[in-house]
């Protein structure tokens, strides 16, 4: 008992940490209380149309009066990477007259890779308005596919919302922890009384664990490539790219937390506080449409969003560099104002 | 010209003063000594001088370079041994050195002879592709002096470099210390141990409260307290209670009663005559027997508690 009470005597002083403890599961509950029930709802979607049956083609023009029709896939990539429409229907030739004949048509809809579960619904709703032409035994399938025509999985939509994820928190927690480590071993002090700047020191120590991080994402997709077989669209290349200045973008603030807090079970709490609510914000597990507007709002603020956003439009629409040269810019943004604030923040920390 | 000078330095942190208006010299070439309980503001002057802490107010200057307005300058010429030993326990001591060597900018072909050399000077080269954290305390400390000086510095600051080490090894170091500083090394090193200042330093500075209240060579810091009048006398007394010291400590000519150990008393007396007869009369009165009774030279830790009125190990007056 006695035990009991002095711990909870410890853990109470700690300012920080009882505030992280109440603001923990506040989030959580808050958060999954208002991602879920707009599941339910369809709502307002919108799609576009790739057709490739004229007969069809008319018949929708006529009934729908501002329906959109792509030229091509190539068309759709541009539409939905512009988060303009929900998912891309492609309708295949001859699909109207076997419709009509009363025979199995395969409908095929690329959802968008940011809101796959809003394209769920966008198939369901071409069934139901497909359905009643067919009259008879025919019967209208779906089948979820990506630009370049492999099936859809929703781990496609997940899977580089988990690479962003795990960079971005390795990189901050491997960081919080090695310099408060070096603090609390006095080796800090050590590289501190050799003529090495602090900015060196804060460089070096980032560098080190971008390399960490770069690893570790590494064995993350190759796992979910050969294990999961993701689609990986875009080039290698560019998701490394955007990796890297992902991660940088967050560790200046991984520094400023760690130096303002002195020792580690704060500087872990008030991290956690932080990054928890930002794997469930920044559409890593849910796509932030989803979302009531105020918490899309607060995913604005994550540089995770970007990252994940980025990822996304690589991996399963195989953009190029300028599709996600928004995002880019952002994270850019982000990393030199975070690094801007972390080195004056840890060189006056450090002096104390 | 001085190595080292400090004035009137200052150091405030939220509500305690940990420093309050410091002034010294340390001369080239010197081991100086700062003594001191835990918290008196060793550690403190330490972390300005080697340009870790910046100071509240007051200036502070080593090698000729201003800590605060140069400490680049500065920490070419420093280097520092810390409370905590400066080592990377999952590295060998050989990666250590080398990693340091680098930060110092010591070229790889001249840090590798200097390695070697310290390593074999402290008795550790058979370790040198051992990891640190295999290594007792003891040697981790004796390779930690290694880092310190691998560049060479002009000022070597120790704090506590004995601390929690076993007789032998704080012998060893000690040496160490010594011989550095007989090659060139000017010395400013922390302790609350009496003993080690006497043994090692030139010159003290008595440190208490953030203060230093006596700073001298030690032969004339003892002189001082012997021109004072003062009388130490060191009893003996078996079951000597609380209490009975207390009333002791009431009697005329009696300044201070320090309890020095479960029966040791030192009693400091004005320098009257008869001061010895005086006292076993004293201590008769009160009914407590004296199993011997010496008269002692003033040491180090006299001074200190005539300065500060309490004793450095653990205040008691």
């Amino acid at each position: 008992m006695n035990i009991a009470f002095n711990d909870l005597k410890y853990f109470f002083r700690n300012r920080v940490a009882v505030f992280a403890m109440i603001l923990m599961p506040l989030f959580m509950m808050l958060m999954t209380g208002y991602i879920f029930p707009k599941l339910q709802s369809t709502g307002d979607i919108k799609m576009a149309f790739v057709c490739y049956d004229e007969a069809f083609e008319r018949f929708i023009k006529d009934k729908v009066k501002d329906v959109i029709i792509l030229e091509s896939i190539d068309d759709a990539k541009e539409w939905l990477l512009r988060k303009e429409i929900k998912a891309v229907v492609v309708i295949p030739e001859g699909f109207l007259k076997g419709l009509l004949r009363g025979e199995n048509v395969v409908l095929k809809v690329i959802p968008n890779p940011n809101d796959p579960q809003s394209s769920m619904a966008v198939s369901h709703s071409i069934a139901g308005f497909a359905f009643p032409l067919s009259k008879s035994r025919g019967k209208v399938s779906m089948k979820l596919i990506n630009p370049d025509g492999s099936d859809f999985k929703y781990y496609d939509f997940m899977a580089p919302g988990i690479i962003a994820m795990v960079a971005i928190m390795s990189v901050v927690n491997g960081l919080a922890a090695a310099i408060t480590r070096e603090r609390e071993r006095g080796t800090l002090d050590g590289l501190l009384v050799t003529p090495t700047p602090a900015s060196a020191v804060i460089v070096g120590k980032m560098s080190a664990q971008i390399f960490r991080s770069l690893i570790q994402s590494s064995l993350i997709l190759l796992l979910a490539i050969f294990l999961f077989h993701i689609s990986l669209q875009g080039s290698i290349f560019m998701v490394y790219i955007m990796l890297i200045i992902g991660v940088f973008s967050f560790m200046g603030f991984g520094i400023i937390i760690t130096s303002s807090l002195s020792d580690q079970e704060s500087a872990q709490m008030l991290m956690g506080a932080f990054t928890f609510p930002m794997m469930f914000l920044s559409g890593v597990f849910f796509p932030i449409s989803q979302m009531p507007a105020f918490m899309q709002k607060i995913a604005k603020v994550f540089p995770l969003t970007y990252l994940a956003d980025a990822l996304r439009k690589i991996m399963v629409l195989g953009v190029s560099m300028k599709s996600v040269i928004n995002d880019m810019l952002i994270l850019v943004a982000f990393a030199l104002v975070m690094t801007g604030i972390a080195i004056p923040v840890f060189a006056k920390a450090t002096k104390t | 010209m001085a190595m080292i000078e400090v004035r009137d330095l200052r150091k405030v942190y939220k509500d305690i003063v940990a420093l309050d208006g410091v002034t010294f010299e340390v001369e080239k070439g010197e081991i100086f000594g700062l003594l001191g309980p835990n918290g008196a503001g060793k550690s403190t002057t330490i972390r300005i001088l080697t340009t870790l802490t910046l100071p509240t107010s007051g200036s502070a200057r080593v090698a000729g370079y201003d800590v605060v307005k140069h400490p680049m300058e500065v920490r070419r010429k420093i280097g520092l041994v810390a409370e905590k030993v400066i080592l990377y326990d999952r590295l060998t001591a050989w990666e250590n050195l080398m990693f340091f060597a680098r930060l110092h900018d010591v070229p790889d072909k001249e840090a590798r002879s200097r390695i070697e050399e310290g390593l074999k000077m402290v008795d550790m080269w058979e370790w040198r592709n051992v990891r640190v954290q295999k290594f007792s305390t003891g040697m981790k400390q004796r390779v930690n002096i290694v880092r310190s000086i691998i560049h060479r510095p002009e000022v070597l600051f120790l704090d506590e470099p004995t601390l929690g080490l076993d007789p032998q090894t704080t012998r060893r170091i000690r040496e160490f210390v010594k011989e550095l500083n007989e090659r060139g090394t000017t010395i400013v090193l922390t302790t609350h141990l009496m003993n080690e200042a006497e043994l090692l330093c030139d010159r003290v500075g008595i440190i208490d409260k953030g203060c230093i209240v006596a700073l001298d060579t030690t032969a004339k810091l003892k002189r001082m307290i012997k021109s004072s009048g003062v009388e130490i006398v060191a009893l003996e007394i078996p079951n000597g209670s609380w209490q009975a010291l207390e009333e002791l400590k009431r009697m005329p000519h009696i300044s201070k009663v320090v309890m020095v150990d479960q029966d040791e008393v030192h009693v400091h007396m004005d320098g009257i005559e008869d001061a010895v007869t005086y006292l076993v009369n004293a201590v008769q009165k009160l009914g407590l027997k004296i199993r011997t009774i010496k008269s002692l030279e003033p040491t180090l830790e006299d001074v200190f508690i005539e300065l500060t009125g309490h004793s450095i190990r653990n205040g008691v007056k």
